[in-house]
């Protein structure tokens, strides 16, 4: 394991340690799976195009976020990576003046489809916002909240998810004596774990974490991407990231993104060693974002 | 000059002198509503004295020395007074005699040159009366069926002894009269309507007929048993009387059925005077009043005002919500809304009077006859919710205040921040569950700064609850002992308008008036201590959501 906390209090551009990538490349079970081709698809997008009133936020993405497996999202600052990140989730519905086209597909099925049941997909696709924001209720009810919503209200039940849900996020030792306190008396760091412990009590298929350490210290950064290192077993975990060290660290696979497109897929090690596009290398070596 | 005023000094003077005002303003009706009508409750001095009539002829006076003030000699000269004195200005009293069905009057004006020196005899007692109010006099006798029974320093205690018998019976008179006989009036009433609307069904057959006369006899029959009694007790009340000698030298006998309270003022040492305050203070918030609103207590009206504004509360929450989540959470933001919007916060500024105008022709007559035709077709043609009522008058404020509740609740559903709603809705949550768990909760401190600022404005209102439901006097509580408990068509009693009742529609104003301020002083208590009730709620759940605003 390298040293994440050290690599992440370095400058943003030009830092990128290739040295640690290799190395978490050669640790991994699949390694040497060069094409994402191979891998089993969890979400794919067909031809989306996504416009925020007049303007085009999203132009014609085909992507395809392997099963089980961390990707994430590189890409200047409104290139639309937020936004394409709500598409799977469809929080974008959520914005009057947006209009999609094309497909979003989850296992194979179009999350768009007007069969779908937009709580149920939720439930199936956790979120992770920018900044933490947890519910001004107590730490349990927090983590409970999504269970009491699905309907469970058996004392045990809940209680014995939430542990395992706390303990899932790192978070269960440092909370265990205060359940009944206030969420957001926690740190921010504690506060962004008690946010992925609340998604990850409802069992999701896939997490979505946008800019997840943005707000964070580097510390409290690397508890939650050591966090991810060990949920990624168990979910499919896409995340936004400006910095390219996490992206490095944490991620299997990058997405490059810039201006509305997705330039270039690969796994990490490939892309940030060995690009294929110019404007993909151009921006890890820092010459613009 | 010009550097002080850049300075911006002047500025900070200018607003500290705009919180003086406002603070001298706030006190000042406080200390004018205190010591006007606290004041009342003290034991008063009974001074005597002697006054030069017109003819030159010397009277005795007796009574309480209500007020004093400066006048100008010219002035009293000039309205009839035959006043030798060389001084522009002089004193005059406001003695108030009492005595009121032996002279006629109970106020009045004496200057000071025609009076000799005030007097404080030890013997003068003060009775408070059932009716025509206080009487003052020397008391010479008390008598049992016109025979003298004592007299002297004797008479006092056998007084009060005496009083205190006639007291209990004249309780025992008042539960017969009000609670038993009430009760079998109102069974019988019920007796009446359920044969009514027999009737009216036409299911009013021999045997149901035969059924009721027989539970009439009986109910007639407690009656009777009930006036007999009542008969005996009214005979022994009338037993005792005191006699007493008045200003004139006239000795008047006074019946203790009428006799509230007698005592010697001038003869009461300090803790005498406290203890008395504190019972009359009490009485006033605990009784009922009496003498067309000047004597007596103020329960009903407090109780009216409380309940009220309760059920005031109960209407206008769930309505204001409800208006505005649609407004803020579902309604499309356009130019539509936008209208409502501005129409509601006009709303606000509508004179009362219009919200009474709309509550009578609208809620009473409209809605309340409806119902009455619908469900109380056997009482008809008296209404039942057909009339001004605590109901409707609840109803009319209810509306009066929505708008400070919806606006207060659509900045606090805007102050939620959207943050909050995207992690619940991710969470699977839908809306109407994101709006219930995370966002209500979140927006009920908001709503309570809502509800307080409604209660302020209700508590105090007036003019539209003469339309629709409040009366100089409610024969009974909206909330009693009988079946349904609250009984909302009926009409009450309000604080506010108990104040404009008792002090500009009473027989007797001067007397009454001490009685405005204390009325008035125990609205701003309600209405501080319905204030407070809602801000500790929603301090506490300020505690709560607290960390909202660090969002
Ligand atoms: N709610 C919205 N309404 C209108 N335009 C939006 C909205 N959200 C995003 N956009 C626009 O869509 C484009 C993509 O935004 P997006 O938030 O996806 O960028 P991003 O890659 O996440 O940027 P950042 O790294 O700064 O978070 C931007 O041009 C932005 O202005
Ligand atoms: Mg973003």
């Amino acid at each position: 394991m390298n040293t994440p906390n050290m690599n992440a209090t370095l400058p943003r551009s030009h830092a990128i340690n290739i040295s640690a990538a290799l190395e978490r490349a050669a640790g991994r079970e699949n390694a040497g799976v060069a094409e994402a081709g191979t891998e089993k698809v969890c979400i794919e997008t067909k031809n989306l195009n996504l416009h925020y009133a007049a303007a085009q936020a999203l132009f014609n993405v085909n992507v395809k976020i392997p099963k089980s497996r961390v990707t994430a999202f590189i890409g200047p600052s409104g290139c639309g990576k937020s936004t394409l990140l709500r598409c799977f989730n469809r929080m974008n519905d959520l914005v009057d003046i947006c209009r999609i086209e094309g497909q979003v597909l989850l296992d194979n099925a179009d999350i768009y489809d007007r069969s779908v049941k937009v709580a149920l997909l939720r439930r199936r696709v956790g979120m992770v916002f920018q900044k933490p924001n947890p519910f001004p209720k107590s730490i349990f009810e927090n983590v409970a909240y999504g269970l009491r919503i699905m309907g469970v209200n058996d004392k045990k039940a809940l209680a014995e998810t939430v542990e395992r849900a706390l303990r899932g996020a790192a978070l269960w030792d440092e909370v265990k004596d205060r359940l009944d306190a206030n969420g957001l008396g926690l740190s921010g760091g504690q506060q962004q774990r008690l946010v992925i412990a609340r998604a990850i009590a409802l069992e999701p298929e896939v997490l979505l974490l946008d800019e997840p350490c943005s707000a964070l210290d580097p510390i409290a950064t690397a508890k939650i991407e050591e966090l991810l290192l060990e949920l990624k077993n168990r979910f499919t975990i896409v995340i936004v990231t400006h910095n390219m060290q996490q992206a490095a660290r944490v991620s299997d696979y990058t997405l490059f993104m810039h201006m509305g497109e997705a330039v270039e897929f690969n796994d990490t090690e490939t892309l940030f060693t060995t690009p294929k596009m110019d404007r993909t290398s151009d921006y890890i070596t820092g010459r613009f974002g | 000059m010009k550097t002080w005023i850049k300075s911006g000094e002047p500025w900070i003077w200018a607003t500290a002198g705009g919180i003086a005002i406002a603070l001298v303003a706030v006190l000042g009706v406080l200390w004018l509503t205190a010591a006007r009508g606290l004041l009342h409750f003290w034991p008063a001095m009974v001074a005597e004295t002697t006054y030069v009539e017109k003819d030159g002829s010397r009277i005795r006076l007796i009574g309480e020395i209500k007020e004093q003030e400066e006048v100008a000699v010219r002035r009293l000269i000039e309205s009839g007074f035959k006043i030798e004195s060389t001084d522009k200005f002089t004193t005059r009293y406001l003695l108030k005699l009492g005595n009121r069905d032996v002279h006629g009057f109970d106020f009045k004006w004496y200057p000071a040159p025609l009076l000799s020196e005030f007097t404080y005899p030890q013997d003068l007692i003060t009775v408070e009366r059932r009716e025509w109010g206080n009487f003052y006099g020397h008391l010479k006798a008390v008598k049992e069926n016109g025979q003298v029974v004592a007299e002297g320093v004797a008479a006092l205690p056998e007084l009060e002894r005496r009083i205190q018998r006639a007291s209990e019976l004249f309780q025992k008179i008042f539960h017969i009269e009000k609670d038993e006989i009430g009760d079998l009036n109102y069974e019988m009433e019920r007796l009446r309507l359920k044969e009514k609307k027999l009737q009216l069904q036409g299911k009013l057959d021999e045997p149901a007929r035969t059924g009721m006369e027989k539970e009439r006899e009986a109910l007639n029959g407690k009656f009777g048993a009930l006036q007999a009694r009542l008969e005996k007790l009214r005979g022994e009340i009338g037993r005792d009387s005191l006699s007493a000698e008045v200003m004139n030298g006239q000795i008047v006998d006074v019946p203790l059925e009428k006799v509230a309270e007698a005592y010697r003022p001038n003869a009461m040492g300090l803790v005498d005077k406290v203890g008395y305050y504190f019972r009359k203070l009490y009485a006033f918030g605990t009784e009922n009043p009496r003498e067309a609103n000047t004597e007596g207590g103020i329960f009903p009206a407090i109780f009216g005002t409380i309940m009220m504004v309760v059920l005031m509360s109960i209407l206008v929450m769930p309505l204001g919500v409800i208006a505005a989540v649609y407004m803020r959470e579902y309604a499309k933001q356009g130019p539509l809304i936008r209208i409502i919007r501005i129409a509601v916060n006009n709303l606000a500024g509508v004179p009362s009077i219009v919200y009474g105008v709309f509550g009578l022709g609208f809620f009473v007559y409209f809605l309340g006859g409806s119902i009455d035709q619908l469900f109380f077709p056997e009482a008809l043609p008296a209404p039942t919710f057909g009339s001004p009522g605590i109901l409707w008058a609840s109803l009319t404020l209810a509306i009066l205040t929505l708008p400070v509740v919806i606006v207060s609740t659509e900045e606090g559903l805007a102050r939620v921040p959207r943050s909050l709603r995207e992690g619940s809705l991710a969470l699977g949550a839908t809306k109407a569950e994101t709006l219930w768990r995370t966002v209500l909760p979140m927006t009920s401190p908001a709503i309570m700064t809502g509800l307080i600022l409604a209660v302020a404005r209700a508590a105090g209102e007036t003019a539209p609850l003469m339309l629709v439901g409040v009366v100089k006097l409610a024969p009974s509580l909206p909330l009693d002992g009988h079946f349904p408990y609250f009984h909302l068509e009926r009409q009450f009693m309000h604080l506010g308008f108990h104040i404009y009742d008792v002090g500009f529609q009473s027989p007797n104003v001067e007397a009454a008036r001490p009685l405005v301020y204390a009325t008035a002083l125990l609205l701003v208590l309600v209405i501080v201590a319905l204030n407070l009730a809602a801000i500790s709620l929603r301090n506490r759940l300020r505690e709560t959501y607290r960390g909202l605003e660090g969002m």
